[in-house]
């Protein structure tokens, strides 16, 4: 039997070995930082890449032609020179003509041309590529098909100088321009049909600030400083790293053992706890961007459905904006706000985010919280309590289901709470939570009644999309709203650059909503970000964590 | 052995008293309605029939089993105490090893604790707190419960009695509003009738008391796993005697059909299944069953291999009874115990896997509060609330254990025959 | 032998393609496109159709089938939407993860599971035999994902001495040879002794039982009385006719192991099979889940049959007939 004791002693051994390697706690990596992710690149093609990570990782490696930046005192977007020196705009503001900087090279050394820009928007453009960025295009002047057209849209005059051509005249036009460029010494050798496949999506040659040193999938993206780059110049850094760690858990710990520099979207629990912990790593909210509300659908579904999206009346339960008043005095938004966003959010009142300071209407104030009136409107609007204890309209119960994706907790945690407290108004309201793809298709198909959704708001003011009355083009308007004057209102921002004059359009624009209740809308959350304080320089903007990360450096 | 019996035998009748006790003594009001309401339902059936569509009401279902549990527990002890020796015979005739006895009342708790779950939750597990003050509260926290039973629906003076005890029972049932809170102001700004309640195993991220969701979930986790098992040995002794009975091609076609069935890792096929098919509790069931039932048709077909070469069954065959006659008279009986042991192992792993895919987000719905959701739930919590995330797991290895102990004793007494 | 592994590789190939079958139905056939969540909502119908066209899923489903065993057939698996890479190659960077683990667990499994066997028919109806039978049992039947949260609970997060997740520590890729394995082993400890533990305690109630039969057979008795010594009695007599149940018990586990820990891996982060399985899955990533299903049904298979190997080598009386 002895041998069983060696084995015994041996495991014991190697187990006090192993437990006796400890975490370093002190991060000795000088010029390098770390940021934990949750998930993988997909692809550095920008052509095809949608995640965040992918993104901020095309921005720094690829050049635009202009850089933008957000200003949170007065709340608009501004955009500075990058791969152009100047632009200008001509024609009715229909025309913008950039000048190019002559000294910008990709990293294998070929000098940036216009000609590199023309090339990258006729891919963006290009139908049977299927970009996923093709929306900008927009408002490019278009083939007879619908598709943009890039030859009459983009005209070169010379090596420097370039103009872009818009349909009309409009606020988003150097969004629009302000894509990634690719190489086109490179991309016009590859076939379409491989351009998903090649290699180059893995290897990307850029002119950014950052160059990709090497990408382990699932594991790392490492990033390192790009000697040739002028666009602004090469980065402080030596080194940016992104590691995958899926676990939130985990993420949390390594960042506390100060093994990850930074990380996004911490929860309220955790930030709560590692402030008062004093640790050395400091949390900071980037601004409200965030936002979530609840979609009741206006107009009655299965007519939608049965005429294919031909007949648009009112939903037997939604349609009357009294009853949709009388919803959301029902749900105690501040108090789920305050219990799942503490100190990083606020309540929200209508669909236009806080950080546009200039537009945002600070007067209106959200609705109370107050059960006895909503059942008094309910009243009003001829609902009454029936035998089972469920409001009751002639032969229409007020009970319906609310559709949340799955995997999400939060929401499965705000409709358990709006589930409780409709229940005290006599609402029967059901959960039912499904897989992602679907419920994004049937929210487009319009066939769900009441949802939930979280949307991030683009830095751009922009709301046609969502809650524009034509359909087609208002692909994200899932409630179904549809108001003249906001239409209007709508319209006329888009061309106005002036800040002043558009200002009260806008309030006008949020006192509709608030007086229709399209939505009810719960809060605007603030993405909460931990980093350690090693790493200096403006490491939260509200574009993201890696807005700046070319000025970053480390003690 | 009939000493055990009799030592665990006594537990048990402890148990059911302090049961019947503690739900006479503080749920006397919810019994009382639940029979009225279970009673004058079947009157009004019975009265007029063609309307029976009209008295039926999912919700209320489940006061009407624990009513009746209720009154069987009653009634059961009443007998027992009379004639307590020749059940405590049975058991020992049936069970005849220590370990399935403890096994078997382990699994008669559970079975009980689920019918009579409205009796023994403290309150509603679906109930939340005001979210400022009830969220996360540690083990054996007090606080407050507010009720509030709504008034008698409008119309009631024109009903008939018996229409008119029934919907006020059936709106004591269906209608109570129960909601926790810990602050004063939120007590008086609400015009509810208060009590006071300790939260025995703490609250969860809403508030809610995660006792009384450990025990509503003891029932949809026992019963999506009675339910599936049920489904999949009925199943799977059916392919099995087919498989048996027409060896030969039926048989080769069959046996692929199980081996397809076991390469495929049976949590993957679970996991496709029902991200595609939604997640309602029948398609649970369904595919629960879709993943389990291949053992046992294996078993199955085994043993009438068997049997089909020994004598009784060729004589028989030779006398001309039919193979339905055959199947029901002679392999049935010696089949059944075979079946019966697999079908407690197969209910284990069943509630197990059950908990698994709700752990992972893709079993019953939160916030149903089944076992597996409500530690797939807690787990976001786990470094700040570890409570939450325990005990379900207990309850949850608790009743597994419960039916591997039955199946070890049987096991050796099959084996014994 | 030889003979048999062919029959049986030739035998399991329908088996193989049964399954495929039936997972590319059931996932082409089920609501929602994949295309969906690729497709910006903003692309015109025309070109959405297109590009549906570009991937086969306007064609039928016969056809979109016809079209991915012709690319089987020459090795190719598709295009996972989500990695932005081909199936094959996602394929081949998780399985080698799985594969370690899978290898550890099995290790662990049998270290413990034979040494608390012995242990306990070593001090039999001692209080460590009490524990074995008892605990094993408990061991046994207690779900893997709640042990799992508990030893992170205790081990990771209360005690800090495991990592939490993930195979390496960051920056791994710097360590020394030396270094970089001991990492590699502390985070391999937790998922492991979660893969683990039910085996080994199944092992260990198993030799155990067996054990104890076998040591008072006839055999035995004779050779006692033959004067030969205890341990060679034990050694070349007993253990090996009751490791017999131990191989069995771990055949059974190499496939379900290898085709990946689902829930294991997903809570700990391991990037492996079960991991990749899952997130195709949420993802809707057709080609993939295909895929995946594909290498778990060859894998279990294989495993059966390695089981069926070594119980035939450990104990020549069993027959190959009917096989």
């Amino acid at each position: 039997m002895k041998y069983i004791y060696r084995l015994l002693l041996v495991s014991l051994v190697i187990f006090l070995i192993i437990s006796g390697c400890t975490e370093r706690t002190d991060p000795d990596r000088p010029d390098i930082v770390i940021i934990g992710i949750p998930g993988d690149a997909d692809t550095f093609n920008p052509l095809f890449a949608t995640g965040i990570t992918a993104s901020q990782i095309i921005d720094m490696v690829y050049p635009s032609l202009v850089h933008s930046d957000f200003d949170l005192e007065d709340g608009t977007i501004s955009y500075h020179p990058s791969l152009s020196k100047s632009w200008e705009h001509h024609n009715d503001n229909k025309h913008i003509t950039f000048d190019l900087r002559t000294d910008a090279v990709w990293e294998d050394g070929t000098p940036i041309t216009a000609r590199d820009v023309f090339v990258t928007y006729k891919l963006y453009g290009n139908p049977e590529i299927g970009s996923v960025r093709q929306d900008a295009l927009e408002n490019f002047l278009k083939n007879a098909d619908g598709t943009p057209d890039i030859e009459q849209s983009i005209e070169i005059t010379d090596d420097s100088t370039i103009t872009f051509k818009f349909e009309s005249a409009y606020t988003g036009q150097l969004f629009d321009a302000g894509l990634p460029i690719l190489p086109a010494h490179i991309f016009e050798t590859i076939p379409g049909e491989e351009l998903r496949t090649h290699p180059v999506n893995r290897q990307p040659v850029g002119a950014g600030p950052f160059k990709l040193r090497s990408w382990t999938p699932q594991q790392s993206v490492v990033l390192e400083s790009n000697d040739l780059s002028v666009l602004p110049h090469p980065a402080t850094l030596s080194r940016l790293i992104f590691q995958v760690i899926p676990d939130y858990q985990s993420r949390i710990s390594q960042l506390e053992s100060g093994e990850i520099d930074m990380m996004d979207d911490i929860t309220v629990e955790d930030a709560e706890r590692m402030e008062r912990r004093r640790t050395s790593v400091n949390i900071t909210p980037m601004p409200e961007r965030r936002y979530y509300f609840v979609g009741w659908n206006n107009i009655d579904t299965e007519a939608y459905a049965d005429s294919e999206g031909q007949t648009i009346q009112p939903h037997p339960l939604f349609g009357d904006p009294d009853v949709r008043t009388a919803l959301t005095l029902a749900i105690n938004r501040a108090e789920m706000t305050n219990a799942f966003f503490g100190d990083y959010a606020r309540e929200a009142v209508g669909p236009i985010p806080p950080v546009f300071r200039w537009a945002y209407d600070e007067t209106l104030e959200p609705l109370p919280y107050d059960p006895r009136r909503a059942s008094q409107l309910l009243e009003n609007a001829g609902w009454e309590v029936d035998d089972s204890g469920i409001l009751r309209n002639g032969n229409t119960r007020f009970s319906f289901t609310m559709m949340i994706p799955s995997g999400d907790h939060l929401r499965s945690m705000m409709a358990s709470t709006i589930q409780q407290q409709l229940r005290e108004i006599n609402i029967e309201m059901n959960i039912e939570q499904v897989e992602g793809a679907v419920f994004l298709q049937n929210l487009m198909r319009k066939s769900y009644d009441a949802w939930i959704v979280g949307f991030m708001f683009p830095l751009e003011l922009q709301i046609d999309n969502l809650w524009g009355s034509d359909f087609n083009t208002a692909y994200f308007n899932f409630v179904s709203f549809q108001d003249e004057r906001v239409d209007e209102i709508l319209a006329r921002t888009r061309v106005l650059y002036d800040t002043d004059e558009a200002a009260p359009l806008w309030m006008e624009l949020q006192r509709i909503f608030h007086q229709k209740q399209p939505a009810t809308f719960l809060c605007w959350v603030s993405n909460i970000v931990g980093v350690h304080e090693r790493v200096k320089g403006k490491t939260v903007d509200i574009h993201g964590l890696t807005h700046r990360a070319w000025e970053w450096y480390t003690d | 052995m009939k000493v055990f019996v009799k030592k665990y035998f006594n537990f048990l009748l402890l148990i059911f008293g302090l049961v019947v006790l503690y739900s006479t003594l503080f749920k006397y009001t919810l019994i009382k309605q639940s029979l009225i309401s279970l009673f004058f339902t079947i009157i009004s059936i019975a009265i007029s029939p063609h309307k029976a569509g009209e008295f039926w009401n999912r919700a209320l279902m489940e006061y009407w089993v624990a009513g009746l549990t209720y009154l069987f527990l009653v009634i059961a002890l009443l007998v027992i105490i009379v004639k307590i020796e020749n059940l405590k015979i049975l058991i020992s005739k049936v069970f005849t090893q220590r370990n399935s006895v403890s096994g078997f009342y382990g699994v008669v708790s559970f079975v009980l604790i689920s019918l009579l779950a409205p009796v023994l939750a403290p309150a509603d597990p679906y109930a939340q707190g005001d979210l400022a003050t009830t969220r996360l509260l540690q083990p054996f926290t007090q606080g407050t419960m507010m009720i509030r039973i709504p008034d008698a629906p409008p119309g009631l003076e024109e009903k008939n009695r018996i229409e008119k005890i029934r919907r006020t029972a059936n709106n004591y049932l269906l209608n109570r509003i129960t909601r926790f809170t810990r602050s004063d102001e939120y007590t008086a700004a609400n015009e509810y009738h208060t009590s006071s309640i300790i939260f025995i195993l703490g609250t969860d991220s809403l508030g809610r008391d995660v006792f009384s969701r450990i025990i509503y979930g003891t029932r949809i986790s026992v019963g999506i796993g009675f339910a599936a098992t049920i489904a999949a040995m009925s199943f799977g002794t059916f392919i099995g005697l087919l498989s048996g009975f027409f060896f030969g091609f039926v048989d080769k076609i069959l046996m692929r059909f199980v081996d397809l069935f076991i390469a495929i890792p049976s949590l993957f096929l679970v996991i496709t299944l029902v991200a595609f098919l939604g997640r309602s509790i029948t398609v649970l069931i369904i595919i629960l069953a879709a993943a389990g039932w291949m053992g046992t048709a294996r078993l199955v077909r085994a043993e009438v291999l068997k049997l089909r070469e020994r004598e009784f069954v060729l004589s028989a065959k030779l006398l001309g009874v039919s193979w339905f006659g055959i199947i029901r008279s002679h392999l049935i009986p010696n089949v059944l115990p075979v079946i019966l042991t697999g079908a407690i192992l197969q209910l284990g792993n069943v509630i197990l896997a059950e908990a698994a895919l709700s752990f992972l987000g893709l079993g019953t719905q939160p916030p149903i509060p089944s076992w597996g959701n409500i530690i797939g739930e807690a787990t976001p919590y786990l470094r700040i609330a570890w409570w939450i995330a325990i005990f379900p797991g207990l309850a949850l290895s608790l009743f597994v254990i419960s039916a591997h102990l039955i199946v070890e004793g049987a096991q050796e007494k099959i084996q014994s025959i | 032998m030889i003979r048999l592994i062919l029959g049986r590789i030739v035998s399991s190939i329908p088996l193989i393609v049964g399954l495929v079958t039936i997972v590319f139905i059931i996932v082409r056939l089920l609501p929602g496109d994949p295309m969906t969540i690729y497709i910006s909502p903003a692309v015109p119908p025309a070109v959405a159709e297109q590009l549906r066209a570009e991937f086969g899923f306007d064609k039928s489903i016969i056809h979109q089938y016809g079209r991915w065993i012709w690319g089987v057939m020459r090795g190719e698996l598709g295009f996972s939407f989500t990695h932005q890479r081909g199936v094959a190659e996602v394929i081949t960077s998780a399985f080698p993860n799985t594969l370690i683990l899978a290898g550890t667990a099995i290790l662990f499994q049998l270290i413990l599971g034979i040494s608390l066997g012995l242990l306990a028919v070593r001090f039999h109806k001692s209080f460590i035999d009490k524990i074995v039978s008892v605990g094993g049992l408990i061991i046994y039947t207690l779900p893997t994902f709640w042990v799992a949260i508990l030893l992170l609970y205790v081990f990771s997060y209360t005690l800090g001495i495991f990592p939490s997740s993930q195979m390496h520590s960051i920056g791994a890729d710097e360590f020394g040879r030396i270094e970089y394995l001991l990492d590699l082993l502390k985070h391999l400890i937790l998922p492991a002794t979660v893969l683990a533990l039910p085996g080994a305690a199944a092992i260990a109630r198993y030799l155990r039982t067996n054990l104890l039969d076998v040591l008072h057979e006839q055999f035995i008795i004779n050779a006692r009385s033959m004067g030969l010594s205890e341990r060679k009695i034990f050694l070349s007599y007993a253990l090996s006719n009751a490791l017999i149940p131990t191989i069995t018990i771990t055949g059974t586990t190499i496939g379900i192991l290898l085709a990946g820990a689902i829930v294991t891996e997903t809570i700990f982060s391991w990037p492996g099979m079960g991991r990749l399985t899952v997130s195709a899955i949420f993802a809707r990533d057709y080609p993939l889940i295909i895929g995946c299903t594909l290498v778990a049904g060859i894998v279990v298979i294989i495993g059966n049959l390695i089981a069926d190997i070594m119980y035939r080598v450990v104990d020549p009386r069993i027959r190959t007939e009917g096989l």
